[in-house]
């Protein structure tokens, strides 16, 4: 079973790794050679504030990203998000019916305030994970686990009611929290607890500062028990205005800017003193026709609309090549990924006879098809805080209007988009998903969904539905391959979304730093290896 | 003095003149006006040669009679209106012809329509006698009118102000490109500003000059809408508190209080924000939050006024509250609502564009100059002059509303500065 | 004076309430709530349905409104959603920050509009007067948050002389008293100065006027007679009584700077109350937006009362009477 995840894993792992990369221009700089010093410090520039450091209640990617490096999982997803690598457990086993695993702990960790880490932990944060009463934002990954059992202070066992391939992502998602700081706090009141302010983990670095709407600092914890980190600690700047994010990387007084945006990139890049990092990531952008409007009930006008869209010059116009034309509901990070997808082209003059064959032709002459009297025109809504989106819709809006599509554009506040769109009361939207790392069609895709907040555009199709079903408990990931692949190309044939493109993230770093490796995973892969020469440090 | 001359209109043309302002104050005020006067005495062209001269190139006879102002506004508005519809004659022809677009037609309409008025203005001024310079009015707009005359900076504003109207009119003819026309958007984007496109093209290719000009009218049309509706409803708010007092000015007054103490950007933040935005919402919200200035200045001068003898004599005549507010209180309180009125457009541009900027105002592919500045921000390294240029418009036009509402406060009564 | 300002106080009490309840009633109109920053397919809507419970969002709106005034009139002003914290503590951080950037902004535009608008008056009708009077109108006319950008791309971007945003460099910490003051001067130079520059020139404008009305005066002319310098006439005898009105626009630029706060600060990421509200007002963050709506609402009936105060203590002349 494992070795069989194993396996897929590296192809997953060498697909992954041929389509990112770094962009680096001439030689490393002098002092790379020699063995990794400590020293110096790494200013992260972002532009999304910290919400609290519970890593139970947090919500921004900020907040994530610092808190990652305070507290560690039992095990960590590999870049294929599909094997793991040690954590806070050496090593870990299933037990004869698959339906436990058990973890064993390294021995000696401690929490930033020395008390030991013990099993009782794990335990103890499962269950507030699982309590209805914390709002945990992954609490249905933790469905299937009946029960955690401390079986001695070094060895927890994972109990789960069903065999499926995602037991061991499952087990790991809740990070361990410290019972004796914790124990006996109202579950409703935690993230008021003075803990999501001050939190004492066990990872690479220890919380030292939070100044709301301005910086976070962590320091290298001494003790960590993989050794400790070469940084001497990392610092998030909250910088909420690009303008001034891209001025201060451009100045030096930040070393890493994450996920910049793409109309910042040529300008990043002609800065010789950074290096960019771009690999495909968790994000990709659609459109989504509602399919209960009688507009879009019709398949031949949704793949018309998709084939008069000009995808790649989107990619390249505004993520300035940095993105692949996306063809269906899988990104190629996952594993379940077909590349064979065969897609739409884009293709105006056949979108325009396709239109006209589902009886959409401009009969009054105004530019403007139209079928029984009702012009074809639909409002496209999209959130205006995100300028890519808007972006979209204006492009699409011109490109839509030379085959005869007259598209009106509405930027919308992220929340009333969001209503709109839960609330079925849109006709087409551009949006975005962040996927999970697991392979999933169920929710955006299943009929089941339709009544649940996800399936926004009612798509139903009962092959579909029974593929899904299917590959959704096949274990042997060579088995369920087939199955994805057929429900990926269905999908991509009823164009329920237009799919557009999958972004890649880049990340601006200052030069002076060394052993750097970026990954889909993210850009804190292995931050704590992170270390810069000793003529460079500047802390 | 003739006829014509000697009919003295009350302020606002009503044959009542309020005590409150004093014919002494004005005649004798304009120290250049009587030498002037009779310097060109004696000096015109008899009527006929007047007329004639007039009709072939407007303003001369207004020169050759000494009155150099007049004539030569009138002499290069007249150059200027034959210079485009020469430039422009195609277009002209064009818009003119059965079956072209309302905004092209709307553009040659006016066009000629100002070629007219400039002929007309200056036919009708050679015909009345241009060797006698008119008698002074001592009513209130003649006055504030000389007064305005003589702030060259106001004036500069006042032309400058004229021709962008003349562009927002003429903008289907001076546009070069059309304003949401992309065309490769990767090779023709970011161009910098050249003969081609003399302010640049945008992040789609497009030419930022030709988004200037339509975006000028709808920063122009939500400024005037919303300030029509404040205007409106300030006006009305204060009459009434200002005209029946007592209760309904206690209620109105405190609304006003309560009103005022908003942040007004923060609450027009949360009404867009929550509602969704759009070219409707954005003006009425504008106009709904920008009333309570007006208001309090319209009840000031309401309560002033209907204690005035001309008021409490229309009372007693037995005239209907609405007919006293309406015909004879409201005109003599119109002076400082202009002011307020003109001040306030140049604001609202300035809060659209803020709105604009925090992804609120308009929506694309619709250009305001507010929305412009908003999204040439992110370029604003790489391509500064797509935020730029909007961003000049906006405080040009800005600057010329602020002067002419400035210079008409000056002028109308200088009591209301500071 | 002080039944003045007692009596206005006291009128304001009714006031604040109003704009609190008024406040309420547009948030809770608009759609959707606090928890619909989370939708997300990783998020159970279990949870959104907890958040509304741990939130009390499920209850009757008039009962939330009942319950929020009630502990509003208390002084607890409830708990943020969106950070996680008492609403009190927000602010207690925020605030100073705002208050701070705004009064140095006030002495900025008090400073530089009352000598340019001295030198103006002065230099009547010369060409530096005429060229201040067009710059003024200029400044005033410009949209604060482009003049933001515009100052960001010279200073910081192309001439690197001025740090483009925050409050603090990294490495603060370790500076010494006078390296920490300079490095506090020049985070605020920029935001200070978009914020104020467009009063300073409306600031001139009065200078000017002030002066020149007090110029012609009695008192200067006898100064002058008596054979004191023009400086000394200018500075000691007409300017003090000039700044009698322009004294009294202190208090009513405070909530103008207040409002223009909202913008200046998201831009230069200064961590004060305009990115505060802006920021709750788009994460649906109920408690945060009306405490510090409240919070604004109170600077400008308190910049009104000062600017009323300053009036009779400035101008011997004006009394409020008890009537």
């Amino acid at each position: 079973m494992r070795a069989a995840f194993r396996a897929v894993g590296l192809a997953a792992l060498l697909g992954a790794a041929a389509c990112g990369g770094r962009d680096e221009r001439g030689a490393p700089a002098e002092g790379d050679a020699g063995p990794p010093v400590d020293g110096d410090k790494l200013v992260v520039g972002t532009p999304a504030d910290v919400d609290g450091l519970n890593p139970l209640i947090l919500t921004t990617v900020t907040a994530q990203d610092v808190a990652d490096q305070v507290f560690w999982p039992l095990a960590q997803a590999n870049p294929d998000f599909l094997t793991f690598r040690p954590g806070l457990a050496d090593e870990w086993a299933f037990g004869d019916d698959s339906l436990s695993i058990t973890f064993r702990l390294h021995p000696g960790v401690t929490w930033h305030d020395g008390r030991p880490l013990t099993a009782e932990d794990v335990v103890f944060a499962v269950g507030l994970c699982k309590d209805q009463r914390v709002p945990y934002s992954a609490v249905r990954w933790l469905d299937r686990i009946r029960d955690v059992v401390a079986v001695d202070s070094l060895t927890v066992r994972f109990d789960f009611t069903e065999r499926y391939p995602y037991q061991l992502m499952d087990a790991v998602v809740c990070r361990p929290l410290p019972r004796h700081l914790l124990e006996g706090v109202d579950p409703a009141r935690l993230a008021e607890h003075p803990f999501s302010r001050n939190p004492v983990g066990n990872g690479p670095f220890r919380f030292v500062s939070w100044v709301p709407q301005q910086s976070v600092e962590l320091a290298a914890y001494e003790n960590f028990f993989r050794g400790r980190p070469h940084l001497d600690g990392v610092i998030w700047r909250i910088i909420p205005d690009w303008t001034s994010l891209v001025t201060q990387i451009a100045n030096g007084d930040v070393d890493l800017v994450v996920a910049v945006l793409p109309n910042y990139v040529p300008e990043l890049e002609a800065d010789r003193d950074l290096v960019l990092h771009a690999f495909p990531g968790r994000r990709y952008t659609y459109i989504a026709w509602n399919l209960d409007d009688p507009l879009f009930a019709d398949r031949r006008v949704r793949r018309a609309l998709t084939m008069a869209i000009d995808r790649q010059g989107l990619v390249d116009a505004l993520l300035y090549g940095r993105g692949d034309v996306l063809q269906g509901p899988f990104l190629k990070i996952l594993w379940a990924y077909d590349p064979g997808l065969r897609g739409l082209p884009h293709d105006p003059a056949a979108a325009g006879r396709l239109l006209d064959e589902a009886g959409w032709r401009d009969t009054d002459g105004d530019g403007i098809r139209d079928r029984d009297g009702r012009p074809l025109r639909f409002e496209l809504v999209t959130n205006a805080d995100n300028t890519m989106r808007m972006d979209i819709a204006v492009a699409v809006q011109s490109q839509l209007r030379e085959i005869g599509v007259d598209v009106r554009p509405r930027g919308l506040e992220f929340v009333s988009f969001q209503e709109r769109l839960t609330g079925k009361n849109f006709q087409a939207a551009v949006a975005g998903w962040n996927v999970q790392i697991k392979v999933d069609l169920a929710t955006l895709w299943h009929t089941d969904a339709i009544d649940d907040q996800f399936n926004f555009i009612s798509y139903s199709n009962p092959a579909v539905d029974s593929l899904i079903d299917s590959a959704a408990v096949t274990l042997d990931p060579d088995a369920a391959r087939p199955l994805w692949s057929r429900a990926q190309q269905i999908i991509a044939d009823d164009a329920g979304y237009t799919f557009l493109f999958h972004q890649y993230d880049v990340h601006a770093l200052d030069r002076r730093f060394r052993g750097v490796e970026m990954n889909p995973y993210g850009w804190q892969y292995n931050l704590q290896e992170w270390w810069v020469p000793a003529e460079l440090q500047r802390f | 003095m003739t006829a014509h001359d000697a009919a003295l209109p009350g302020p606002a043309g009503r044959g009542l003149l309020p005590p409150d302002e004093p014919p002494a104050d004005a005649a004798p005020e304009d120290p250049g006006a009587a030498p002037a006067a009779a310097r060109s005495r004696g000096r015109g062209l008899a009527r006929g040669p007047a007329v004639a001269v007039s009709a072939l190139l407007p303003g001369s006879a207004h020169l050759l009679a000494g009155r150099v102002a007049a004539g030569l506004g009138l002499l290069l508005t007249w150059g200027l209106g034959l210079g485009l519809l020469t430039w422009l004659r195609p277009d002209v022809r064009a818009a003119l012809r059965a079956g072209a677009d309302l905004d092209a037609r709307i553009a040659a309409g006016s066009l000629l329509l100002l070629l007219g008025l400039v002929w007309t203005t200056a036919v009708a001024g050679a015909w009345r006698g241009l060797g006698r310079r008119r008698a002074l009015g001592v009513g209130l707009w003649s006055v504030a009118g000389r007064r305005f005359r003589r702030n060259r900076l106001a004036m500069a504003g006042l032309v400058v102000m004229s021709l962008i109207y003349l562009a927002t009119l003429l903008t289907p003819f001076l546009a070069p490109y059309d304003p949401d026309a992309q065309e490769d958007i990767v090779r023709t984007r970011y161009l910098e500003p050249s003969g081609e496109h003399p302010m640049g093209t945008d992040k789609f290719g497009r030419d930022v000059f030709s988004r200037v000009l339509y975006g000028a009218r709808i920063s122009l049309t939500i400024g005037f809408i919303a300030v029509a509706i404040a205007v409106t409803l300030g006006t009305l708010v204060g009459a009434v508190a200002g005209y029946f007092g007592g209760m309904a000015d206690g209620v109105l007054m405190r609304l006003v209080d309560l009103l005022l103490a908003f942040p007004r950007l923060v609450l027009l933040l949360a009404v867009i924000a929550l509602f969704e935005p759009s070219i409707f919402l954005i003006v009425t919200v504008l106009g709904l939050t920008g009333w309570m200035e007006t208001s309090r200045i319209v009840r000031g001068q309401f309560l002033s006024l209907r204690e005035q003898e001309f008021v409490l004599a229309t009372r007693a005549l037995g005239f209907s509250d609405s007919r006293i507010i309406l015909r004879h209180v409201l005109p003599n309180a119109m002076a400082p609502i202009l002011v307020v009125a003109t001040l306030g457009i140049g604001n609202t541009i300035l809060l659209e564009a803020s709105l604009s900027f925090l992804g609120l105002g308009v929506q694309p592919p619709t250009a305001s100059w507010g929305s412009m500045v908003a999204n040439g921000r992110d370029a604003l390294i790489n391509a500064w002059w797509i935020a730029t240029f909007p961003g000049l418009a906006i405080v040009l036009t800005v600057v010329c509303f602020n002067l002419l509402g400035d210079a008409a406060r000056d002028a109308l009564d200088p009591r209301l500065r500071g | 004076m002080t039944v003045f300002i007692v009596r206005r106080l006291l009128l304001a009490v009714p006031l604040l309430l109003g704009v609190a309840t008024l406040i309420f009633a547009i948030l809770h109109l608009a759609p959707g709530d606090p928890t619909s920053i989370y939708f997300s397919p990783d998020v159970d809507p279990r949870v959104l349905e907890q958040m509304r419970r741990n939130f009390g969002l499920d209850r009757p709106l008039h009962e939330q409104y009942l319950r929020w005034l009630g502990a509003f009139v208390r002084g607890d002003f409830g708990y943020s959603f969106g950070q996680h914290r008492p609403v009190i503590d927000v602010l207690r951080d925020a605030v100073p920050n705002t208050l701070v950037l705004s009064a140095v902004s006030l002495v900025i535009l008090f400073a530089v509009g009352v000598l340019v608008g001295t030198v103006q008056a002065v230099r009547q009708y010369s060409p530096a007067d005429h060229a201040a009077t067009i710059l003024s109108f200029f400044f005033y006319s410009m949209p604060s948050f482009w003049f933001a950008l515009m100052l960001m791309l010279v200073f910081a971007y192309k001439l690197q002389v001025l740090p483009a945003s925050g409050m603090t460099s990294v490495g603060y910490e370790s500076l010494g008293p006078l390296e920490r003051l300079l490095d506090r001067v020049e985070h605020l130079a920029m935001p200070a100065t978009a914020l104020g520059i467009g009063a300073a020139a409306g600031v001139a404008r009065y200078a000017r006027g002030g002066l020149l009305e007090v110029i012609r005066q009695d008192y200067v002319r006898t100064a002058r007679a008596k054979g004191l310098p023009e400086r000394t006439v200018v500075f000691k005898h007409a300017l003090r009584n000039a700044l009698i009105p322009v004294v009294t626009l202190l208090g009513l630029y405070l909530p103008f700077l207040l409002g223009g706060a909202v913008l200046v600060e998201t831009i230069f990421a200064w961590p004060g109350m305009g990115r505060v509200i802006v920021t709750a007002i788009f994460q649906r963050d109920y408690p945060l937006v009306m405490a510090s709506t409240f919070l604004f609402a109170v600077f400008v009936v308190l910049g009104n009362l000062l600017a009323d105060v300053l009036y009779a203590v400035v101008d011997p002349r004006i009394r409020y009477e008890r009537s």
